[in-house]
């Protein structure tokens, strides 16, 4: 913050101050915070009002205030899923043509294979109307190909990383080494918060049912890397307090604490008195909001209030603390809380071997909870200027890693195209973008790389991606990279 | 790109434009915009000039046309504006490509015949008179204010405002260069131009360029240029007035000049202790400030010992030191707390953060790395107050050093801090690039502060590093002799163990004892004397035994091989026994042949392999020859032959192709006899396969077999029967390797089996490192199971090591290890019957397993329920032979050529008996005694296990040794070249080591190695490193550095704010020879250090950063310092110097819930046990995927790069962590009874007493109040609800004190809490 406006906040803080205004509580404190004045007033608009976040921000009327982004770590094969490839059916086990992978680069699980054989999905695929073209989705998901009248599949998305490591680091933060912001760290740093009771960033880690040996994922993928730590996600877990050291120590009861802050606001404001620093005054703000997220969080993972209707929408899953379902559920009620964004990581979907037994668990986990999220958002009017994003970090091969027979296979990694949705705040629904060949090997329409996602994501926030940059050692960081990326228009509406 | 690409371009987005087209109104500002810059007065690129009739309608050649009239698609402007945006000729050559409704415009201007009017001169030509640029100067000065406070310092003022708004256009990176000029070098500031004019004039501002271009009134000929984004404000532009009309000083960028010692200013005041304060009061005078007076003794004392030793001080220390009114109080004070070991601890925190050092590899499985020592390297470097250039020197190149200590390769593991990973998968090269740039950039960052990372992938943009010496940098990097993966384990090589005094002491009372246990055992040896046993054999005496192999069909399994094999038929043809005889009949070398066959032959001694053969009298062959195929693999070099020599197959006269007489008598069966011996096939040896080769004829074979004693059956060998094999270390989960006797259960063999209750998921007994049991063709793994039919199992699996565990079978459904990476997982079948020993057994492929391996380690897996395991082992046709058990000789003829056996002993195996020394035959004898013979086992078995349990001592201590990864070179240097765009797999040019050239050379006798370099980098007259490093110390005792980015010394960083005084400490640094804890004490000593912190309304608004220093410092306290505080405070603190990192306790799943699950550190197991959990925050393990909340709520760095500088946010997730984090409750609790211990008294008073133990003086009336009410309060509550109280009181991981009130204990937490939470406590003031 600019340091004169620091200044001048400063003298209203201390006329307040010198009122005693300190018993005002809640309201008054948060104008402490940087709320605009209206913002009390209670309307719906204002429930949505700005906290932080940079002024000249957003660049541009956002089509989204809010993002979801369902992350599927480990990379969901696209063969199997929404890349349909009905010709490969016929060149089961054949080799795959040089002439396709032409000396790509291949991790070395798979670069030391005597052969590549083809391996065509034994999923079953469909045409579904979403009223242009219909988009093909696999019977292994059932519901999501119900709503593809909502969603902008693009089957053409490409990185340059190969190894998880690195390519969800990049994806997530712009480059494949640790260190530097997330997207949501961005959104945070250049967005601010829509509520004070509740991070601008939240991260929800989810159960998995499929392969158990997961991929790791890593707190940097949600970290602030060089932007400040108040930035990072907040992950609210499933298991004990939802926010980390959220309750109160047993034998400290609400009224307890109410009075112990008490205590400690006056001795504080003294403080202030004395010493005049303004981080003081931050310091009693910050307990003061502390005190409230104790109850905010709670009621906000609370899902006891959700009706029957939406417990069958989100399936019986929704149930379960911790499951995807459950989670998409609980992004739904950040997101009515003004949460800026939400992201949920699935693990679990690295079939390098045993596909078929692994990744219709996946699906099943996924299907019914992200369906029933854009139909909640939908329902509740709220998908209009809410995105949200599905996908992973990287594609699979087609070709087969390890044994392949007419109902097993596992497939590698591949960076060259995978395919992604996205949907609601002005995304144009209903279309499938891109294309790749006939072995769902290289793309053949439309490349969409990860860094021209992220600044479609952050477009659809109001954000030029080139424009959010922090400088850091003298350079101007940025998600997206230093070369200017291409926000996809056509997804858009 | 097609040369009919723009025509196309034209036709398809042609338009009829019925509107004319207005020259200037919409045409002219098209060119000017867009076309001027380059091709206009100013610049002539490419000879061209677009503002001139002659050159938009003509061009420099007939060849070319920008426009011509009337035809947009033969207009060359048209199709070079219209290429595509990576083709390198489109224009223009900066910036976006033009509008679609520019091109549109140009398009149909030229269509409509390109009508031409004279542009006025302002819109071609920006450039002014110098009266115009002079009246422009005038009027910036008169929207001045005030005039200058003080004189323009191009380091300081010009400098800066270059590097950010002309550097990337104009500075050292070629690639984004403009107009050739160079701005950030003084040729380049003051060059003539080639149209005329010089960028800067000195003296004379209205004839610079420089000035002329920034205040051009036209925005499209301002610079910079829009699109850049860049503004040069008013006050700015008038700065560059002022520096050129005061002469136009040039400076080289200031923190590459060689710091110099100016000497303090002597402002008049009494208020200076040091030269420190004298810089600083200058400097406030310039500014009109009065420094704040010193902070009360108090104050200080907190502030000094949070500062200099990263804890509070004791509460009698601070009363001694109030006490204290003898001049040099403070100076008494900081040199105690100099002296404290926890001074160590205290700089190594900063310092780990700038090495990156973690307790894991931080990529991927982000595995346990055992480093620690290096840690402790820092701490006792620290605390003995190396001279930093030597610290420096050793951390960069300890390993480099002439005879280096143990230390010194320590500390070199500077270079091996950095993330690593070992996913699968990754490229190796990749990886190693990868790591070698963290090497250079930390370097770049911690010695030189420089950003020298972005001259990896391009030309630095904004300081003078090359890419191509970047380069060179990191060949100085590049060399290490280990693999750049790290293999998952904690100690990737290189390494060394680093034993504590203990460790040494201990290892060297074993070996003391094993020494004399071996001279125990020499002398048993020098009494016994050898004869080899003039036995019979065991089977002499026993008539050979007849067995056939092939009669009527090859052997099972078999699969005939080469020419086409005919059977034929009795009575129509030759059959010697049985129905059917092997026929062969042609020209020349003919054969077939069969190999792997599943039942196989076993040679024993003396035995006789036989064939019988039938010639045909009319076409009797010229030589037949038999082939033996043994061990199953290519090993086809036993053959016999019969008749002439004309089947070229092995060496002749050898077991490779042995003469055995000549072809038998045609017209007739004849047995032909081949002693297994001659063909190189002993006892022991197994016969696989068998090939029937002849030359020329008719030969029919039939009843081939061996006649010997040796039973022709595979047999079980038990490996494993009552015990794990010799050498084998048990492990597994839980409690392991439970025999149960036959007391219990029905044993399959021998005395006992092996019993294992299964928890809820998959558990085993194993173990690795058995002396190794080769594997042979054919053989089949076994292991008898039974499963308890009222706790069965979910699955039951084995699983066997030759080196990885990737082998495994199992029954039924639960998956083991299913699907890692490159292993196999048979799933045998279901579940085998419980209640009964049932046998699995696996054959070697479907395992993953090959003949010619060794297993050293097998494990008995399963998932839920009751499993009993015996007698498990290898069913073999090549079953362990026990006769060298009984005969030297046979043990001679057995290991010669072993590998295993220890070299002399192998040596004098290789000679012929009669060849051996005296010495080499008693070595022989006494290794056969010791070892082997069975004669005298009861002797040495007693003996030898003793060794062995010694050993076993030797080596679990030499486990427990710690190690640490460290930097060695490997012999050859590695090659280094230019990466392009920093691809690992793009090499360019090749590069020496080099220093960059921005830089003082580096000294001609120094070593072109990273000791030369680090040796280079400490030179006295480097502009770098002593700025560098006292502006860190600076850092840390006044929170922000005199340079505040700390990181960033380069021309993007911000310049100091007292750049004398950095540069006097700098040379004061050097010539005191480095001395931290010197350097340390002045700035501790200063009045600009000691000032009270009170902030001022005023004082902020003017400074709000407090960077002029008229005030002291008042920050809030890191996470390290919070914690320590905390626990200090409190009393629980635990004050032991080094060793491994601990797990204080935090929230359960933290790193589960995002690990990779089979990582070593997927979950978290706290420590128990105060001495553990209370230890320095230094200490506390450092997980870098999931850092502890503890630190990383507070700004603490992951770890996973180097980071010089913290931020310090303030949130509300701070507060709940120190109002509700167990270790937090737990200090306040400590407190409590801390206070309550000290005596009774009034509520106040003990507010007081506790007050005090943490801040060091009383509370004022009004706190003291605040917190007695809390207390009264909180202590109704808890009397009205003593299990709240006992709730409250229980919570942590230390028992509470049970001698004191719960209610009391609970009210005074509820206090204590309050305390450690106020702002003042969280702050050092």
């Amino acid at each position: 913050m600019n340091p004169f406006d620091e200044a001048i906040r400063l003298e209203t803080r201390r006329q307040f101050f010198r009122r005693g205004a300190l018993g005002l509580g809640t309201a008054a404190l948060a104008h402490l915070l940087g709320r605009d004045l209206q913002a009390a007033s209670g309307s719906p608009e204002a429930r949505f009002a700005r906290v932080g976040g940079l002024p000249e921000l957003p660049h541009f009327a956002p089509t989204a205030k809010r993002a979801i982004y369902l992350f599927m770590a480990g990379a969901p094969a696209q063969h199997d899923t929404f890349d349909y490839k009905p010709s490969l059916a016929e060149r089961f086990d054949q080799d795959l043509p040089e002439s396709v992978r032409m000396g790509q680069r291949l991790t070395t699980m798979t670069s030391g294979q005597a052969r590549f054989p083809l391996a065509p999905t034994i999923y079953g695929f469909q045409r579904y109307d979403n009223g242009s073209d219909g988009a093909f989705v696999s019977e292994l998901l059932p519901c999501t190909a119900t709503m593809v009248k909502d969603l902008a599949i693009i089957k053409s998305v490409h990185t340059e990383a190969i190894n998880h490591d690195p390519a969800i680091t990049y994806i997530c933060t712009g480059r494949q080494l640790p260190g530097w912001p997330s997207l949501g760290a961005w959104l945070s740093y250049g967005l601010g918060s829509m509520n004070e009771n509740l991070p601008a960033f939240v991260v929800l880690n989810s159960t998995w049912t499929g392969r158990q040996d997961a991929q790791a994922l890593f707190n940097r993928l949600w970290g602030n890397g060089v932007l400040q730590s108040r930035h990072q996600g907040v992950a609210l877990r499933s298991k004990g307090d939802p926010v980390l050291f959220l309750k109160d120590p047993p034998g400290v009861s609400r009224t307890t604490r109410r009075r112990m802050l008490d205590a400690l606001g006056r001795i504080n404001e003294r403080t202030y008195e004395r010493q005049g620093d303004p981080e003081t005054l931050t310091r009693i703000a910050q307990y003061e909001m502390a005190f409230r997220m104790q109850s905010s969080v709670p009621e906000l993972t609370d899902l006891s209030s959700e009706s029957e209707q939406t417990f069958e929408l989100y399936g019986p899953d929704a149930r379960k603390p911790g499951t995807f379902a459950a989670n998409c559920l609980l992004a739904r009620r950040l997101m009515e809380r003004g949460v800026r964004f939400c992201q949920i990581f699935h693990r679990g979907w690295d079939q390098h071997f045993n596909l078929p037994t692994d990744l219709p668990n996946q699906c099943r986990d996924v299907d019914q909870g992200a369906t029933a999220l854009i139909q909640d958002l939908k329902q509740r009017g709220l998908l209009e200027d809410t995105l949200v994003v599905w996908g992973g970090e990287f594609g699979r091969t087609v070709y087969c890693q390890g044994p392949l027979t007419r109902t097993n296979y596992g497939r590698d990694h591949h960076p060259k195209c995978f395919t992604i949705w996205m949907a609601g705040g002005g995304v144009r629904p209903g279309i499938v973008h891109g294309e790749t060949d006939d072995f769902g090997y290289n793309i053949v329409r439309d490349p969409v790389h990860i860094n021209d996602l992220n600044a479609t994501i952050l477009h659809c926030l109001g954000i030029d991606a080139a424009r959010l940059s922090v400088k850091h050692q003298g350079l101007p960081v940025r998600l997206t990279g230093v070369s200017k990326p291409r926000v996809v228009s056509e997804v858009l509406l | 790109m097609s040369p009919f690409a723009p025509l196309l371009a034209a036709v398809l987005c042609w338009t009829p434009v019925s509107e004319p087209v207005d020259f200037t109104r919409e045409v002219l500002p098209i060119l000017k915009r867009r076309c001027f810059q380059c091709h206009g007065p100013r610049r002539q690129e490419a000879e061209l000039r677009l503002d001139l009739r002659s050159g938009l309608f003509g061009g420099p050649d007939a060849e070319f046309a920008p426009v011509v009239p009337g035809s947009s698609a033969r207009s060359d402007l048209i199709a070079l504006i219209t290429l595509d945006a990576d083709d390198p000729d489109r224009m223009p050559k900066t910036g976006a490509p033009l509008e679609a409704s520019e091109i549109e415009t140009l398009r149909a201007w030229i269509d409509q015949g390109a009508p031409w009017v004279e542009p006025p001169r302002s819109q071609t030509d920006p450039v002014r008179s110098e009266a115009e640029v002079a009246r422009s100067i005038a009027a910036l000065r008169e929207g001045s204010a005030h005039a200058a406070a003080r004189p323009v310092d191009f380091g300081r003022d010009i400098r800066p405002l270059l590097a950010e708004n002309c550097f990337f256009c104009h500075g050292p990176d070629p690639s984004t260069r403009e107009a050739k000029l160079r701005l950030d070098l003084e040729e380049g500031l003051f060059a003539k131009r080639p149209a005329g004019g010089r960028v800067v004039v000195p003296g004379e501002p209205s004839r610079s360029l420089l000035i002329d271009r920034i205040t051009q009134t036209d925005p499209d000929f301002r610079m910079p240029p829009q699109r850049s984004h860049k503004v040069v404000d008013e006050e700015q532009r008038r700065l560059l007035v002022d520096w050129i009309e005061s002469g136009a000083q040039w400076q080289q960028h200031w923190s590459l000049v060689p710091a110099r010692a100016v000497e303090p200013p002597e402002p008049a005041s009494d208020w200076p202790i040091n030269e420190i304060d004298r810089f600083v009061l200058a400097r406030l005078q310039q500014e009109g400030l009065q420094p704040r007076a010193e902070a009360d003794r108090r104050t200080l004392a907190r502030r000094l010992s949070l500062d200099l030793i990263g804890l509070p001080p004791e509460l009698e220390d601070v009363e001694r030191f109030c006490a204290d009114d003898q001049p040099g109080a403070v100076e008494r004070l900081v040199d105690r707390l100099l002296a404290s070991p926890r001074y160590g601890e205290h700089m190594a925190r900063f310092w780990l953060d700038a090495a990156r050092y973690g307790d894991t590899h931080g990529l991927h499985l982000d595995n346990y790395r055992e480093m620690w020592p290096y840690r402790d390297w820092v701490i006792e470097a620290f605390n003995a107050n190396l001279p930093f250039d030597q610290f420096a020197v050793e951390q960069l190149a300890g390993d480099l050093l002439p005879s280096a200590t143990l230390g010194q390769r320590i500390a070199s593991g500077f270079n091996r801090a950095h993330v690593s990973t070992n996913e699968g998968g990754s490229i190796e090269e990749e990886v190693y690039v990868r790591n070698v740039v963290d090497r250079v950039n930390t370097v770049g960052t911690v010695f030189m502060g420089l950003t020298v990372g972005c001259a990896a992938c391009h030309d630095h943009k904004f300081d003078p590093l090359p890419q191509r010496e970047y380069y060179q940098l990191f060949s100085f990097f590049n060399n290490l002799d280990g693999s750049p993966m790290d293999g998952n384990v904690k100690a990737p090589s290189p390494i060394v163990q680093v034993p504590t005094e203990e460790q040494s002491r201990r290892m060297e009372t074993l070996r003391g004892e094993l020494s004399m246990l071996e001279a125990e055992i020499a002398r048993e040896l020098s009494g016994l004397t050898y004869e080899e046993p003039n036995l019979p054999w065991p089977y002499d005496g026993d008539p050979l035994e007849t067995h056939v192999w092939i009669d009527d069909r090859l052997p099972p399994g078999a699969m005939p091989q080469g020419d086409e094999l005919l059977w034929c038929e009795a009575p129509r043809d030759r059959v010697h026994t049985g129905r059917f005889s092997m026929k062969r009949q042609g020209k020349g070398s003919r054969q077939h042949f069969f190999a792997n066959a599943d039942r196989k032959l076993r040679i024993g001694q003396d035995d006789l392999l036989f064939t019988w053969v039938y010639l045909d009298p009319a076409d009797p062959p010229r030589e037949i020859l038999l082939q033996f195929n043994a061990d199953g693999g290519e090993d086809w070099g036993h053959r016999a032959y019969f008749g002439e020599n004309l089947i070229d197959f092995g060496q002749d006269d050898s077991v490779e192709r042995r003469r055995l007489g000549d072809l038998p008598a045609a017209g007739r069966w004849v047995r032909l006899e081949v002693p297994a011996a001659l063909v190189g096939l002993y006892p022991g040896s197994v016969v696989h396969g068998m090939a029937f080769t002849q030359f020329d004829g008719t030969v029919y074979y039939d009843t081939v077999g061996i006649e010997s004693r040796t039973p022709q059956e595979p047999e079980d060998f038990a490996w494993i029967d009552d015990d794990v094999p010799s050498g084998g270390e048990r492990q597994g989960d839980g409690s392991t390797w439970n025999w149960v006797g036959r007391d219990q259960v029905k044993v399959k063999s021998g005395l006992r089996c092996l019993k294992r209750k299964g928890g809820g998921g998959l558990n085993q007994d194993y173990f690795i490192n058995a002396k190794p049991l080769e594997l042979h063709a054919g053989d089949r793994l076994f292991a008898y199971v039974y499963l308890d039919p009222d706790d069965p199992p979910r699955s039951v699996q084995l699983q066997f090591n030759n080196g990885n565990w990737e082998h495994r079978v199992r029954l039924g459904e639960e998956a083991h290890g299913a699907g890692r990476e490159g292993g196999a997982d048979y799933r045998a079948g279901d579940l085998p019957p419980s209640g009964e020993w049932t046998r699995i057994e696996v054959d070697l492929a479907s395992v993953g397993l090959k003949p010619g391996e060794r297993l050293n380690g097998w494990a008995f897996t399963q998932v839920g329920g009751t499993v009993y395991w015996d007698l498990a082992g290898v069913r073999t046709w090549s079953p362990p032979d026990d006769r060298p058990l009984h005969s030297m000789l046979a043990w001679e003829e057995r290991v010669r050529g072993d590998a295993m056996l220890p070299e002399p002993v192998r040596a004098a195996l290789q000679l012929e008996r009669s060849k051996r020394s005296p010495e080499q035959a008693r070595l022989l004898q006494d290794h056969y005694l010791r070892f082997i013979f069975a004669g005298t086992r009861q002797v040495f078995d007693a003996l030898e296990s003793r060794v062995e349990d010694l050993t076993a001592k030797i080596q679990a201590t030499d486990q427990e040794i710690a190690t640490t990864l460290v930097m060695r070179e490997r012999t050859e240097p590695r090659d280094a070249f230019v990466l392009k765009r920093g691809q690992y797999d793009e090499k360019g040019e090749k590069v020496e080591r080099e220093t960059p050239a921005a830089l003082p050379p580096m000294d001609e006798e120094l070593p072109r190695n990273r000791l030369g370099f680090a040796r280079w980098l400490v030179d006295p007259g480097h502009p770098l490193t002593a700025r560098v490093t006292v502006n860190r110390l600076w850092q840390q005792l006044f929170g922000t550095g005199l340079v505040k980015t700390a990181e960033d010394f380069g021309s993007q960083g911000e310049p100091p704010s007292h750049p004398e005084l950095l540069d006097w400490l700098a040379a004061r640094f050097v010539e005191e020879g480095w001395d931290v804890k010197r350097m340390l004490k002045r700035m501790a000593l200063s009045a600009a250090y000691r000032q009270d912190a009170e902030v001022g309304e005023d004082l902020f608004r003017r400074d709000p950063e407090n960077r002029l220093l008229a005030r002291g410092p008042r920050l809030r306290l890191d996470a390290e310092v919070l914690r320590d505080q905390a626990l200090s405070v409190s009393g629980l603190l635990v004050n032991e110097l080094g060793g491994p990192s601990v797990k204080p306790p935090q929230p359960d799943g933290l790193w589960f819930a995002v690990g990779y699950t089979s990582s070593n550190t997927a979950r978290f197991m706290a420590d128990e046990g105060h001495e553990k959990i209370h230890r320095r925050t230094l200490y506390t393990f450092l997980k870098r995927t999931a850092p502890p909340p503890q630190l990383s709520t507070f700004d603490a760095p992951s770890r996973e790069s180097c980071q010089v500088r913290r931020e310090r946010t303030n949130t509300p997730l701070q507060a709940l962590l120190l109002m509700n984090d167990p270790q937090y409750v737990e200090a306040a609790r400590s407190l409590a009874e801390r206070v309550l211990r000290e005596g009774a008294g009034a509520p106040e008073g003990r507010v007081d007493r506790m007050y005090e133990r943490v801040l060091f003086r009383r509370p004022d009336p009004a706190t003291r109040a605040d917190l007695s009410r809390l207390y009264r309060e909180a202590l109704e509550i808890y009397r009205e609800q003593p299990e709240e109280a006992v709730a409250l009181v229980r919570f942590g991981a230390v028992a509470a004190d049970p001698a004191l009130d719960g209610a009391e204990v609970a009210a005074w937490t509820l206090v204590a809490s309050t305390i450690l939470n106020l702002d003042e406590v969280v702050t050092k003031s």
